[in-house]
Parts: structure tokens; C-alpha cells; sequence
């Protein structure tokens, strides 16, 4: 690329050579949560959509076709908005190429995206819905969930650790000399072609989130544009955040993630209090079941999104980036939540049972109180994690 | 499936294309175990947070990142050599 294109393209590239800090990124997800209160009267989240998406294509091969549902729904439609962001951001920082993966790596992918798409069924969500955007909502459900993702995230590193190690006997170092491999020519065109087609599905759910949903589908579509630039500058990924915690190869990561997670509580749940509050949105907006089956499906989901590779909104990130082994996580999802949101999560939540709980039983300064406390509190012991291991967090 | 060769003298390539976190971290690190001190090893990935994740890790073991060069379109080398 030549001329002012391509130093237009040079000085983006080295504008985003250094990925946006993780904490920076808390802070605008904080923002995000309240702002998508203020568009949708519910947090950011992801499953919705996929459920969205999901029952179109069911329904449409049993005979009612209605696309436009689509457009009509806020968390679907800021999910197209995440993955476009995703996409525009990788292509302005030249990170956009299409990744292939081994048939091994599918299967993961596929199997992870099932185990997540039942984790969040019996959650009320993933790590936004059911963790991040839950407790940011006020919502007890949010607490419940998580020590299921540091047990889930923890037993997804043992198996990683264990398919690493046998992958790795079977690379074997080759020792006579070997030429680099050349670049391909037919990449580009791979390239251009799944770039042209997803540049195409972030303007057309622009244009079509506005034209059939309006001016507020509008909006959630450029939050969750704003997402999934962030999440794509800031390498935001719920997976390393718990796979990763305990001891990983990439704990210093893990650990800035966590702190970040912390300050999109703290950031997000002070203006959803105030909002609540002045009645703004219902007190009980999006404050779902808590009970035993948040603990389960965490340790499900955090399980599924580390063998997949990426969890909900990684996973649209990445389809954005041109992994396609992200594209068969989301598919497998797509495919299976319409059925556990509609029968697997009616029938465990009658068998186990549940209860709504508001944070604000404790009134609007005691649950805030409790969000900082706690949140606060995770900073230090996730910290503290990294001081006895030795870990030099930031630098 | 990642490829690990022998480029010239002293100098070995990792090649994981088509892997994410962790993988990269972890073949590094196993590929540094065994190449020769003060040797360089040329990790070849296209996986973005890896161009981060990946010197870290080395640095982190005391290796000596020499540079991470962008070279090709979501495609970069990283280089690295092994501690003496």
C-alpha cells in the first residue's frame, strides 16, 4: 500500500503499537455498563444475542423467517456492534489476517462453545451477563458465579497443561536446515475476502439497527462497537483472566485483568446505583436467580472458554480479528444455547432452585458499599496471589 | 501443527501460526529449554496478544528479547536469545 493510504496505515499501526492498559479498559467498560442502563435498562452482555441469533436461524429452518428480530434486540445488535468494533480495530492496527487452526483445535473450539452455552444457561450469563455486567446490575447472582470461574478457569489450565505437554511430544526439533516458509499469495486474498464480508456485516447491522430499530439500537450498536475496540486494543480476555490466575504462563497478564474487571465493577455499579435510585430503571432490572447453579455453570463456562480459547466476548473479538477457530465456538454456541436457555435452565432451576436477589436489600449505600469492599478486597488478594509467586505484575 | 527447525548455525525458528494464548507462552518456553545457550530462536506467530505475552515470558526467564517485527499482514517474529 502506497502513497497517503499507506502512511495514513503506518501511523495508525505505530500509534497502536502498545495495547491499551488493561485498568483503562475497566474504566470504560464501567462506562459502557452504565450507559447501555441508560439505553437498554439492562447491563452489557453477550448470551442474549447469541440466543437472539440462535433462535432466528431455528426458527427459520422450521418455517418462520424473521430476520429483522435481529435488529430488534439490544444485546444482539451490540454484539454485531462488538465484533465490528473488534474487526475495525484490528485492521486499523494491521492484526487483521485469517488464522486457521488444526482439527484438533475445532473440536476444542466446538466442545468449548457447547460447555459455555450450558454454563451460561444455568449462570443467567457469561462473564459479563453473569459476573462483570451482574454485579455492576446490583444483582447477588454475580457473586455466586465466580468462585465457579476461578475453580472452572483453574481445571481448564491442568487440562491445557496436560494436551500441551503431549502436543509438544510430537514436535520434534528437525535438524537439518530448513528454508523459511514464504507468505503465501492466496493469504491476502483469504484476507480481503472474509475482511470485505465482515466489513459488510458491521455497516449493514449499522444501517439496519437504525432503520428497523432506531435511534436506541443505534446506540447499543456503537457501545458494543466501543467494547470490542477496547477489548481488541487492551487484549481483554476473560479466559486468561482465570485460566491463569492460580500459576499460568501468562499470570502477570491474568492479574491485570482481574484488577481491571474489579474497576468496571466499581466504575459501572456506582452510576447503575444512581440510576436505580432515582428511578431511572426499575430497582429490579436485570437482578436474576442466585443460587447453586451460578456456582455450577461458572465452573462449566470458565472450563469451556479455556479449551475453546476464548470466552463470549472473546470469541466475537477474535471472529472480528479472522480467527476461525473463534467462528467455530460461536457457532457451536449459536447452535446449542436456544436449547439450554429453553429447556436445560427451566429444568435445573426448578430442580435446584434459585432466589432474585438485590444487592440493595442492604439499601443503595450498603449494596455500593459492599461492591467497593469486595471489589477492593479482590484487587488485594488477586495481588497478593502474584506477590508469593514472585510476579512482576505491571513492567 | 507448530514447527521447530533448524534455521542456520545457532539460530533455530519457532513456527506456531494458528495457535492462541497459551500455546505460543508454552512452546516457547519448552523450545528455549532446548535449544543451546546464547543461541537465537525466532518464534513465528500470528496470534496479537502473544507479541506481548511472548517476551515476557522470555524476559521473565532471563532471555534477551532482541526484537518483535511485525512481517506481514497480523504476522510477527519475535527473537529471542537464550540466555549464556
Amino acid at each position: 500500500m502506497g502513497g497517503y493510504l499507506g502512511y495514513l496505515s503506518s501511523v495508525m499501526a505505530s500509534a497502536l503499537k502498545r495495547p491499551m492498559p488493561e485498568w483503562l479498559a475497566g474504566i470504560i467498560f464501567g462506562i459502557v455498563n452504565i450507559l447501555f442502563f441508560v439505553v437498554a435498562s439492562k447491563p452489557f452482555t453477550i448470551y442474549t444475542g447469541i440466543y437472539v441469533w440462535g433462535s432466528t436461524i431455528r426458527d427459520a429452518v422450521t418455517g418462520s423467517i424473521e430476520l429483522a428480530r435481529v435488529y430488534l434486540d439490544f444485546t444482539s445488535v451490540s454484539d454485531l456492534g462488538l465484533l465490528s468494533g473488534a474487526f475495525f480495530a484490528a485492521l486499523i492496527a494491521r492484526e487483521f489476517h485469517v488464522r486457521r487452526a488444526s482439527l484438533g483445535d475445532y473440536a476444542h473450539a466446538a466442545l468449548g462453545g457447547v460447555l459455555m452455552a450450558l454454563g451460561v444457561a444455568l449462570a443467567w450469563g457469561c462473564n459479563w451477563g453473569g459476573f462483570l455486567s451482574a454485579i455492576t446490575a446490583l444483582s447477588l447472582h454475580g457473586y455466586t458465579m465466580l468462585p465457579g470461574l476461578v475453580i472452572g478457569g483453574y481445571l481448564g489450565a491442568k487440562y491445557l497443561e496436560w494436551r500441551a505437554e503431549r502436543m509438544l511430544r510430537e514436535v520434534e526439533l528437525e535438524l537439518e536446515e530448513v528454508a523459511a516458509p514464504e507468505p503465501r499469495r492466496a493469504q491476502a486474498g483469504k484476507d480481503a475476502v472474509y475482511g470485505l464480508l465482515l466489513a459488510a456485516v458491521a455497516s449493514a447491522s449499522a444501517l439496519l439497527a437504525y432503520y428497523i430499530g432506531g435511534g436506541r439500537l443505534l446506540a447499543a450498536f456503537m457501545l458494543g462497537f466501543v467494547v470490542g475496540f477496547v477489548i481488541q486494543r487492551s487484549r481483554f480476555c476473560f479466559a486468561t483472566a482465570f485460566r491463569d490466575l492460580l500459576g499460568g504462563p501468562e499470570m502477570a497478564r491474568s492479574i491485570r485483568l482481574q484488577v481491571g474487571i474489579a474497576i468496571a465493577m466499581i466504575v459501572g455499579a456506582t452510576g447503575v446505583a444512581l440510576l436505580k435510585y432515582m428511578g431511572f430503571v426499575d430497582p429490579m432490572a436485570y437482578v436474576k436467580y442466585a443460587g447453586p447453579l451460578n456456582f455450577i455453570g461458572g465452573v462449566l463456562f470458565a472450563f469451556g472458554m479455556v479449551i475453546a480459547g476464548s470466552c463470549a466476548s472473546g470469541m466475537l473479538w477474535r471472529v472480528g480479528e479472522g480467527h476461525l477457530k473463534a467462528l467455530a465456538a460461536l457457532a457451536a454456541a449459536v447452535a446449542t444455547y436456544p436449547f439450554m436457555k429453553d429447556y436445560v435452565r427451566p429444568l435445573a432451576l426448578e430442580l435446584v432452585g434459585g432466589y432474585k436477589v438485590p444487592l440493595t436489600s442492604l439499601g443503595y449505600a450498603g449494596a455500593l458499599i459492599l461492591v467497593y469492599a469486595t471489589a477492593i478486597a479482590w484487587i488485594a488478594l488477586v495481588l497478593y496471589i502474584a506477590y508469593r509467586r514472585g510476579v512482576r505484575v505491571y513492567g | 501443527m507448530a514447527k521447530f527447525y533448524r534455521k542456520g548455525e545457532r539460530t533455530y525458528v519457532l513456527d506456531v501460526r494458528g495457535y492462541t494464548c497459551p500455546y505460543p507462552v508454552i512452546f516457547t518456553r519448552k523450545a528455549l529449554a532446548r535449544v543451546e545457550p546464547g543461541s537465537t530462536l525466532e518464534v513465528v506467530i500470528d496470534n496479537p496478544p502473544s507479541c506481548e505475552t511472548v517476551p515476557d515470558a522470555a524476559r521473565s526467564e532471563g532471555h534477551e528479547v532482541l526484537g518483535v517485527e511485525q512481517v506481514g499482514q497480523g504476522t510477527w517474529v519475535i527473537r529471542i536469545r537464550k540466555r549464556g
